[in-house]
């Protein structure tokens, strides 16, 4: 009974803010899904069956934007966690730990537009202060067209993404290594493990939800990336950089209403069930570690 | 579904659409607002018994310190105050779409003329008819067309010059150079030879703001509507397509020939609309293809280097056509409670006191849109002397995109994959024949 009076005053507190967010968010998002199956020019919306996503489907640029998200979002989650993890386990007990991590969370307080700007300077094939860098300490073979390559534009993208985010899992990542009781690491110590075993069998486990909630965090960031690729490449040269929210961007623009809906409506899809499913796969990867 | 759920639906989800469209801000300039000051001696439009001025909202895309200027000084002449909404340049179309669909537009529109009011803006239930106005027989008969609809209904007037696409170029580096304005496109190649040799960027690339390269081919339309009378309306009703467009293909396969060549930058996936601009005022670059309202921009950034720079149209053998974009309209929406006060904004706008306030204030602005304005010929910038001169010996067409049947989108990307060789100009126009079909079907227009 205690219990459940704590749970209902809690929540009271929430109230407001969730109705207000299912008003203005969650109710016209979840309506205007009706949309998708429309020609809809703000004014009338004529039912139009699965036109719309049978057109998003064909689209010719639509496998590239899926494809460079897929891309995006599987090498951004990998080194996302992955930097973070290494930043954490080296910054925990360094000295001078919270000057470093003041720097390495210091990239995610800038916006996205900024850090494009930024990047397009810096990484300019030409003038750009990278590849200037680069050359002037003789390794010109490095010196690439980062921005302007077919073949490289979604990587540099990608390594901008995990600049600016790296920080934000290293501070998941640290608070998590602050809840890992000292005496369990003083005993293993006792008990002869060195550095690896101790955080191959102390530290993971104890970090996993942290983990698991990067990892979520990371994948739903991937999937609807769109502000860093808007200001840095626009999804050029050509469509090599295009992503599924540039896309269904571009479809508004062109006030193709309904069929810009019916993208982000896949989108929509996409996320929550690769949401789901890796959820569940790391809970029960939780559960076994 | 019951209309009052439906209502409930469109509402919720043009405010979801207003809060995407807000959220999406990139680098371009914050909204914001400036206000004129009080008048000094006009008398106060439309409020002489109250004593106080009517305030007119206005929202515009792009900042620019010249404009803040002739509309405060119009403002002042007319006795009324402007609430200025700076929209962010890139999403003003969007914003203005969703304005018009949510009853929420300023008392002053400026936006695209033509089809784009009429259908964007859904003008024939959202905006007041003006043909009552007599400045409306002033509007120079070339561009009417995109003023006057067919039934003698005017949604909205000239709120700027004319404007128009082209080359700029630059006239010290053709001097050095030794070349003259090609006139054919093997001229243009020739002309790119000589710059070239005289160590100058023969024809500068801006692929960096993608819709700079979709420039040639616009201003090339023309002649395919010079040279096959009646193209436009075929394609706006489904007999014939971009496919057919011999000389808005053969632009961008010259483009791609120009970089073959080396006669573009090295940098031009990389460039900027602004290094462009800088390229061609400093004489690196020879020609910029560009649409004159950079001539603006270049008296604002570098005044100095202002009559450094000219003006000519895409160049093609044979008779000559110049590609017009009819200037943003001045409307009125039906919602506005101040409609008396802008109409009389916009008459002193387009009368001769309120264009030399525009001129004075933007000498490189362009070419006036009214009958009757006579520019101070003394005062003139040679930008703007050669666009009067093109205005004489050349056909004017109005910029496709903003006369066919449905919004054909932007395609600067598909240019920019021509430029890398993935494409060619006709797959560009396969494409967009394809998307131009799509959305003019979405839409329901006849023959679609």
């Amino acid at each position: 009974m205690h219990k459940l009076e704590r749970k209902t005053y809690s929540i009271s507190f929430a109230i407001p803010w969730l109705l207000i967010y299912g008003i203005f968010f969650v109710l016209p998002t979840l309506f205007s899904f009706y949309y998708a199956f429309t020609d809809w020019d703000l004014t009338s919306a004529k039912f139009s069956g699965f036109s719309n996503f049978v057109e998003m489907f064909n689209n010719p640029v639509f496998s590239t934007a899926l494809a460079n998200t897929a891309i995006f979002t599987i090498l951004s989650i990998v080194l996302k966690v992955g930097v973070s993890l290494a930043l954490a386990m080296a910054l925990y007990h360094c000295i001078a730990s919270n000057f470093f991590r003041t720097i390495f969370f210091s990239p995610y307080v800038l916006s996205y537009i900024a850090i494009g700007v930024l990047f397009t300077a810096i990484m300019h094939p030409e003038i750009g202060v990278l590849n200037k860098a680069l050359r002037a300490i003789g390794l010109d073979f490095l010196a690439l067209n980062w921005l302007i390559e077919k073949g490289q534009v979604i990587y540099s993208l990608v390594f901008i993404d995990v600049w600016k985010s790296a920080g934000f899992h290293l501070a998941i990542f640290i608070a998590a290594l602050q809840t890992i009781p000292s005496d369990m690491m003083e005993s293993a110590s006792i008990d002869g493990a060195g550095p690896w075993k101790k955080f191959r069998y102390i530290t993971f486990p104890m970090l996993a939800s942290a983990f698991n909630a990067n990892v979520i965090f990371a994948l739903i960031v991937g999937l609807t990336k769109f502000d860093l690729v808007f200001v840095t490449t626009g999804g050029g040269p050509g469509y090599y950089s295009e992503v599924l929210k540039t896309l269904v961007y571009k479809q508004f623009a062109m006030g193709r209403y309904g069929l810009a809906t019916a993208g982000e409506l896949i989108i929509f899809v996409i996320v929550i069930t690769l949401t789901v499913t890796m959820r569940k796969f790391l809970d029960k990867r939780e559960v076994e570690v | 579904m019951s209309k009052v759920i439906r209502t409930a639906l469109f509402s919720l989800s043009a405010a979801a659409l207003v809060a995407a469209t807000a959220c999406g801000g990139n680098n371009a300039s914050p909204s914001g607002s400036t206000a004129t000051s009080p008048a000094g001696s006009s008398e106060p439009a439309g409020s002489a018994n109250t004593g106080k001025k009517v305030t007119i909202s206005h929202a515009v895309g792009g900042d620019s310190p010249s404009r803040d200027v002739w509309m405060k000084a119009i403002g002042e002449a007319v006795g009324v105050e402007l609430d200025i909404q700076v929209l962010p340049l890139e999403q003003m179309e969007q914003i203005y779409k969703v304005k018009a669909g949510t009853n929420d537009l300023p008392d002053l529109i400026s936006y695209h003329p033509g089809a784009r009011t009429r259908d964007d803006l859904q003008a024939k239930d959202k905006l007041i008819d003006l043909s009552d106005m007599p400045i409306v027989q002033n509007i120079l008969d070339d561009i009417k067309p995109y003023y006057v609809e067919q039934d003698g209904k005017v949604y909205g007037v000239p709120g700027q010059a004319l404007k128009f696409g082209g080359i700029a170029y630059n006239k010290k580096a053709f001097t050095e150079a030794g070349v003259s304005i090609p006139q054919s496109l093997d001229e243009l190649f020739a002309v790119s030879e000589k710059l070239k040799a005289a160590g100058k960027v023969p024809l500068y690339l801006s692929a960096k703001d993608s819709w700079t390269l979709q420039i040639p081919g616009l201003a090339a339309f023309s002649y395919d509507q010079l040279q096959s009378p009646g193209i436009l309306d075929k394609i706006n009703t489904n007999q014939a397509t971009f496919k057919d467009a011999a000389h808005f293909i053969e632009a961008f396969d010259t483009m791609k020939k120009m970089v073959d060549q080396g006669y573009v930058n090295s940098d031009y996936l990389s460039a900027t609309y602004t290094n462009g601009l800088q390229a061609i005022s400093e004489g690196k670059a020879g020609m910029y293809p560009v649409l004159t309202s950079a001539f603006s921009t270049i008296l604002d950034t570098m005044p100095d280097l202002i009559n450094d720079v000219g003006f000519f149209p895409w160049p093609v053998e044979g008779d000559k056509t110049v590609t017009v974009w009819p200037p943003m309209i001045y409307g009125i929406p039906q919602s506005s409670k101040n409609a008396d006060a802008v109409k009389k904004y916009i008459e002193f706008f387009a009368s001769s006191e309120g264009q030399k306030i525009y001129f004075d204030t933007l000498p490189a602005a362009g070419v006036p849109a009214y009958k009757g304005v006579e520019l101070d010929e003394s005062k003139l910038l040679d930008p703007v002397k050669e666009m009067i001169e093109v205005t004489k010996t050349a056909k004017q067409f109005a910029t496709v995109d903003f006369s066919v049947v449905a919004n054909m989108g932007a395609f600067g990307q598909t240019v920019q994959e021509i430029l890398m060789g993935q494409k060619s100009g006709a797959d560009l126009a396969a494409e967009l024949s394809d998307i131009l079909a799509k959305n003019a079907k979405a839409k329901g227009a006849p023959g679609f």
